[in-house]
């Protein structure tokens, strides 16, 4: 037996590290009886096989209870599912016909009536439906175990410290595991969206699956690490390894420690100033990830996903998409970004002729105003999901105030036809624009008569101004957000916005980059809006810092003449006055 | 026997979850329910292993058919869990 230190690749199922020992769950099937049953035995089968389905519906009941007690009622409904499937009238009918009319055991005519199932739902190139098959096979293990007189699973004599590997994991054995107990799971088999993935990521347990081989080439009580970041096992670590690891596996405690006592502090400033900070989310499945990072608000949703696939999205898959992130976030607002197609964001459900230069193309509300159908579809999605809790508009790419009147216009119009359809939906939407081009900045003053926000999309703002295409290698280096025209042009808008009576807002990149925060804030930006593992370092910022300084810092960068002395300048302050505290950065890997 | 044709239209076609939505709901009735898609033979709408193993993907077109006392409302129901998204129910 090979006893050096291996390293294995899968895939990154649920993060996090998990150093233990390894336990090995080798799912031991019960064969299926093949003796006949005589005729005067056959009612008795039956029996026996109604008996055994009734205890494991017992036994998957209870386990839907504590797992929507302990998770929630969504991860519940896989054994909704799984009750349903032992209810099945076709597999019940199947199986009595079989003992019945061949004289099959009950393990046996159970078995044959599943494998059916199992070898059409194997059959298909639908990989949702293949993903399924766990649960086929869940469920007949556990009947057959029953039928078998068999009781608990062997994954309960999993001691302290353990890593279970397991050629593949029924779901309903995923979810037995004892947080407590079990440090981390790696599986041969298996995908990101099995249930069984979806159950270890609730569960917070580190997992890897489609390891292929980990299960056989580990032995039980192996010392062994999984990196559910990185999706990698290690089996029998060197020295240097574990070293590395229990050090990522401090800072990890560490930093989750800090992240729970930190959540749920204001991110105010020491001279008393509130600032907002707000999630950028693409899916709804971010959103757990953004309440725990303590974001009050998603500041934008960005939408293209759902325009990727050869067909428009309808409008009942976008309220199922934007319902679920405004009902969770409620009574916190969510801004959606209408579709900003075009650029480098290509659809195939949009007829586009191609250009010689997209980002100065047909993208984003240009896009929209042209195809009114597909924009009011989107907008009647929005706004009916804001019937749920609290949703804003927000419009990308605008150049003119001709494209926000229109954009408003056609708002009212679909208002309107909810309206007199009935449906129900948010009267009040606020409506934001996206300050994305120079134009816009320059004429903010005109534009925020007519926007209830501005937010800052500095991506575009900076490639615009300076005219530089980070993609582009020769020229990346001049790609600098502090540039000084972009920091007057950013000026310009808080200035006009504040003489409105509106707020800004950021969402680029730039925000979550501390240096360039504080000068955001020291113009008049409260509210940042960044991805959500970025906001407890961001906050550390904000608590750190004075906004007088800041803005005193933010005037004395607007006389200075590079990006390279603007950040000189205001890290000196940091280093200074402030104190921000950063958290060190992860290292390389072994 | 009655019968409609309904595009399904949840984001994810009938899955694990509305397809257990789905055969609760038409449990609930006496009458015989059978959905056809394309090349996929009849299945029992009461057996969620039958729905399951359609695999009707958003957007493809489902045949539902009902038969027995309360035919028509059996019908209505599936067709408007089939076709209306699982509202209320996300």
């Amino acid at each position: 037996m090979n006893r050096e230190h291996l390293k294995l690749e899968g895939v990154a199922a649920a993060p996090g590290i998990a150093i233990g020992k390894a336990f090995t769950h080798r799912a031991e099937r019960p064969a299926a009886s093949l003796r006949r049953v005589p005729d005067h035995r056959i009612d008795a089968e039956i029996q026996r096989f109604h008996a055994a389905l009734a205890s494991v519906c017992e036994e998957v009941r209870r386990t839907r209870q504590r797992v929507e007690h302990e998770h929630g009622a969504d991860l519940a409904m896989i054994f909704e599912a799984h009750l349903a499937m032992l209810d099945d009238v076709q597999m019940k009918d199947g199986t009595i016909d079989c003992i019945r009319s061949r004289n099959w055991s009950a393990e046996r005519a159970f078995s044959e009536t599943m494998a059916q199932f199992r070898k059409s739902f194997e059959q298909t190139d639908n990989e949702y439906q293949r993903a399924r098959v766990g649960d086929l096979k869940d469920i007949e293990h556990q009947v057959l175990v029953h039928l078998a007189g068999g009781g608990l699973s062997a994954l309960q004599s999993a001691r302290s410290n353990t890593v279970i590997f397991a050629r593949d994991l029924l779901p309903s054995e995923a979810a037995q595991l004892a947080r407590r107990l079990v440090k981390g799971l790696v599986t041969d088999a298996g995908g990101v969206t099995s249930h069984t993935s979806i159950i270890a990521r609730s569960l917070g347990l580190p997992t890897v699956v489609a390891t292929e081989r980990a299960s056989r080439q580990v032995e039980a009580g192996d010392p062994v690490i999984v990196d559910g970041d990185e999706g990698v096992v290690h089996i029998r670590p060197d020295a240097g390894t574990v070293r590395y690891y229990r050090a990522q596996l401090r800072r990890q405690l560490r930093r989750e420690r800090e992240l729970s006592e930190r959540r749920d502090l204001p991110a105010t400033t020491r001279d008393g100033a509130e600032i907002t900070l707000l999630a950028n989310v693409d899916l709804p499945q971010e959103i757990d990830q953004a309440l725990d990072s303590g974001a009050r608000g998603v500041g934008m949703v960005r939408t293209e996903f759902l325009y990727l696939g050869y067909r428009l999205p309808s409008e009942a898959e976008q309220l199922d998409v934007y319902a679920q992130i405004v009902r969770s976030m409620a009574p916190n607002p969510v801004v959606i970004r209408t579709v900003d197609l075009g650029g480098d964001k290509l659809t195939h459900a949009v007829d586009a002729p191609p250009e010689a230069n997209p980002f100065l193309g047909w993208r984003g509300i240009r896009i929209c105003l042209d195809t009114p159908d597909l924009f009011k579809t989107q907008l009647r999605a929005i706004l009916r999901a804001g019937a749920l809790g609290e949703a804003r508009i927000l419009l990308p790419m605008i150049t003119n105030l001709d494209e926000v009147r229109r954009a408003r216009e056609l708002i009212s119009q679909v208002q309107g036809d909810l309206q007199q359809e009935g449906i129900e939906h948010q009267a009040d939407c606020q409506v934001g624009v996206m300050i994305e081009v120079p134009s816009a900045a320059i004429i903010s003053e005109q534009l925020a008569r007519e926007a209830d926000f501005f937010s800052l999309g500095t991506n575009d703002l900076v490639q615009y101004t300076l005219a530089v295409d980070r993609g582009t290698a020769r020229v990346a280096g001049l790609y600098d957000p502090l540039h000084p025209a972009v920091l007057r042009l950013i000026q310009q808008v808080t200035d006009n916005a504040e003489a409105a009576g509106i707020p800004t807002s950021i969402c680029g990149e730039m925000a979550a980059d501390p240096v360039a925060a504080v000068i955001l804030m020291g113009l008049g930006v409260h509210l940042l809006s960044i991805s959500p593992g970025q906001i407890p370092e961001l906050k550390e910022v904000v608590r750190a810092a004075d906004l007088a300084t800041m803005q005193q810092v933010a005037r004395d960068c607007l006389g200075l003449t590079s990006g390279a002395e603007i950040r000189a300048r205001v890290e000196s302050t940091m280093k200074d006055v402030f104190l921000a505290a950063r958290p060190p950065r992860r290292e390389e890997a072994p | 026997m009655v019968e409609k044709r309904v595009t399904v239209t949840n984001v994810l076609g009938i899955h694990a979850r509305p397809a257990t939505l789905l055969v609760q709901a038409a449990s609930r009735f006496e009458a015989d329910i059978f959905l056809t898609k394309g090349d996929v033979s009849r299945i029992n709408g009461k057996s969620i292993m039958g729905v399951m193993m359609l695999a009707a993907e958003q957007g493809a077109e489902v045949l539902v058919e009902a038969e027995g006392e309360d035919a028509q409302a059996a019908l209505d129901t599936v067709a408007e869990l089939l076709g209306n998204d699982f509202e209320g129910r996300l």
